[in-house]
């Protein structure tokens, strides 16, 4: 599957491998994005209402309430039609797009004055011009705001942030890692050479394009041999109970998307606490969305849990870089475990 | 011979380091006295085993290293004490400025050989483990205590209050008292979060406070006119402890939830 690209990347090749963050080919808003979507209807809202106030004085609520029987349904339409035109529009120039994005709101209000036949009765000339001109300084302003946007995350920026914020995969495990494996290496090279292939599996998927997107299989795959390399490290001790239910065989997630989340649950579960250790990890598919489970016991004294939040607040950059506000991520302790539960947009894009 | 304890709660880690104690042989004449895998077994070990050598994991689950350290510094017989870290950057700059010996994983054999070369025993309070330990921010989660020639732990978080006497500071917990040497300003300096001093000579877990209770002034027998002042009632003991007028504003503004 070939797509234009708009901006060139610096690494060619690496750029033809799907990504998580789409390179922004179209600077028409994403109207089927949550965010987008939130943003856009608390900033017009917030926005009439400032203006019924400036406007109205007296009667505010009616006032406001009379508008937003205009604009939420062109708000709507016009989200929906953006959803439609940002792929229809690929083929044209940036002006083009900026053009057809300006004119849909515009359009609607119109649309919609003429459908209740207010054009025509009662209302003057000047109102609806008002109305359309009204409409058309949202659409460019609210497009505007949302190319600057998307320039801001970038996708340069983007990976800048992206690979500072996955950089801090501990250095710890690795050495401790190798020297596990060197431990076994006489005694039962098998296991020692299996162990060595997951280290150099996990430093690939390390130092790789943190915005790669991979299929789940294979970040489930990475993220067993992470724990067979720590199950060989803490030996008994640790004990994780997998339970994965049917996911969409095509179905994908930005690499080492799940990895520091068990790194987490291993770190603050086998290594602050002592004896047994039993982590669940539950990964289950419902429609488009992808919910992980993971479940750890935890340190009695708070002082100990402190460092958790720092690889939490790690996980939850990633998440919101990567996913903005369509992937939730909650917490909480109880019976003196550590719950976290994940939920993302599943990528199910056919293979190129 | 050197007795050497290896202590760590990886079993590959310490079987790592049995191999390479075994390539060391020809070059330092050694035994291995045994392995501990946490920091409470290392201690239990020293005193049963009586190594010259203890090689010491940084991170373990149920206590630290450099507490293990800090608590063998106590007793009368001192292993010397090599510490082993796979990386942490903190504790490596500690050691650098305080030349202990560390040894980084996974550890090389001619690494090991030198650092046993030059093994002495750790000096009684070793200064340069407290400051290593202060320049890392931990503090222990225990007490050592010597009792009829023993050695005994006695976890911070079962500490009721500390009170400072002649020459001793006593521990009490709910259940009894212990004495120890250590002075009640350094206590302060390294617990200072989770507890808070209400006299001169006092400082109490914050969380055993269970309330106040003002105590009237008066004249008594011997015909002393004292003050009226605050005491602090304590969850699990029936002791009431005096807290002086300059401390009661920040006794007060602690226990506030």
């Amino acid at each position: 599957m070939k797509r234009p690209t708009a901006v060139a990347l610096a690494a060619p090749a690496a750029s033809r491998a799907e990504t998580a963050v789409p390179t922004p080919r179209s600077v028409i808003p994403d109207g089927c994005n949550m965010g987008t979507l939130l943003r856009v209807a608390l900033g017009v809202n917030a926005a009439a209402f400032v203006l019924t106030i400036a406007v109205a004085r007296t009667e505010i609520l009616p006032g406001f309430l009379g508008a937003a029987a205009v604009i939420e349904p062109v708000l709507l339409a016009t989200l929906l039609t953006w959803c439609f035109l940002r792929r229809l529009a690929l083929p044209f120039g940036a002006i083009v797009q900026r053009l057809l994005a300006w004119s849909t709101p515009a359009l609607f209000t119109l649309l919609l004055l003429e459908l209740f036949g207010l054009a025509g009765q009662g209302v003057r000339g000047e109102l609806v011009f008002g109305y359309f001109a009204l409409a058309t300084g949202a659409g460019a302003a609210i497009q505007h705001y949302l190319e600057l946007r998307a320039r801001a995350f970038s996708p340069a920026v983007t990976e800048a942030k992206l690979q500072a914020l996955q950089s801090r995969i501990r250095p710890h495990f690795f050495f401790n890692a190798l020297n596990a494996a060197l431990a076994i290496v006489r005694a039962d090279p098998p296991r020692a050479e299996r162990m060595l292939e997951s280290i150099a599996e996990l430093l690939r998927a390390v130092m790789g394009d943190v915005r790669k997107l991979v299929p789940l299989e294979q970040e489930l795959d990475l993220c067993r041999r992470y724990v067979e390399i720590e199950q060989t490290r803490l030996g008994e001790r640790l004990v994780v109970d997998w339970q994965v239910g049917a996911v969409h065989p095509r179905a994908k997630v930005p690499q080492l998307l799940l990895q520091p989340i068990i790194e987490n649950a291993v770190r603050y579960g086998a290594e602050k606490v002592a004896g047994h250790c039993e982590i669940i990890v539950r990964v289950r598919q419902h429609g488009f969305r992808l919910e992980v489970f993971v479940s750890n016991p935890i340190a009695r004294e708070p002082i100990q849990r402190e460092g958790n939040q720092i690889g939490l607040a790690n996980i939850r950059g990633r998440l919101a870089l990567i996913y903005d506000l369509e992937a939730t991520l909650e917490t909480r302790v109880r019976r003196e475990r550590f719950e976290l539960t994940l939920s993302i947009p599943v990528e199910n894009k056919p293979d190129a | 011979m050197l007795k050497v304890l290896i202590v760590d709660d990886e079993p590959p880690a310490r079987a790592r380091l049995a191999q390479l104690l075994a390539d060391c042989t020809p070059q330092v004449p050694l035994a291995i006295a045994g392995e501990a895998d946490g920091g409470f077994r290392a201690l239990e070990a020293v005193d049963r085993l009586g190594p010259d050598v203890v090689l010491l994991d940084i991170h373990m689950p149920d206590m630290e290293g450099i507490e293990v350290a800090r608590h063998l510094a106590a007793r009368e017989q001192r292993p010397a004490v090599i510490f082993t870290t796979a990386f942490d950057e903190h504790a490596l700059q500690a050691f650098e400025v305080q030349a202990l010996d560390y040894l980084l994983k996974p550890v090389r054999s001619e690494r090991l050989a030198a650092a046993l070369g030059r093994v002495k025993p750790l000096s009684a309070h070793e200064p340069k483990l407290e400051e290593v330990a202060r320049s890392l921010g931990t503090a222990r989660n225990n007490l050592t205590v010597s009792e009829r020639g023993r050695m005994i732990l006695v976890p911070v978080d079962d500490i009721v209050f500390l009170r400072a006497e002649l020459k001793y500071v006593t521990i009490r917990t709910s259940s009894r008292e212990h004495l120890t040497e250590e002075s009640l300003t350094s206590l302060e300096g390294e617990f200072g979060e989770r507890f808070v001093r209400i006299h001169r000579n006092a400082l109490v877990a914050r969380k055993s406070i269970h309330g106040f209770q003002r105590v009237k002034g008066g004249t008594d027998p011997e015909g002393e006119v004292s003050e009226g002042h605050w005491e602090v009632l304590l969850k699990d003991l029936p002791d009431r402890l005096p807290i002086s007028r300059r401390q009661w504003p920040t006794v007060k503004a602690a226990a506030k939830p």
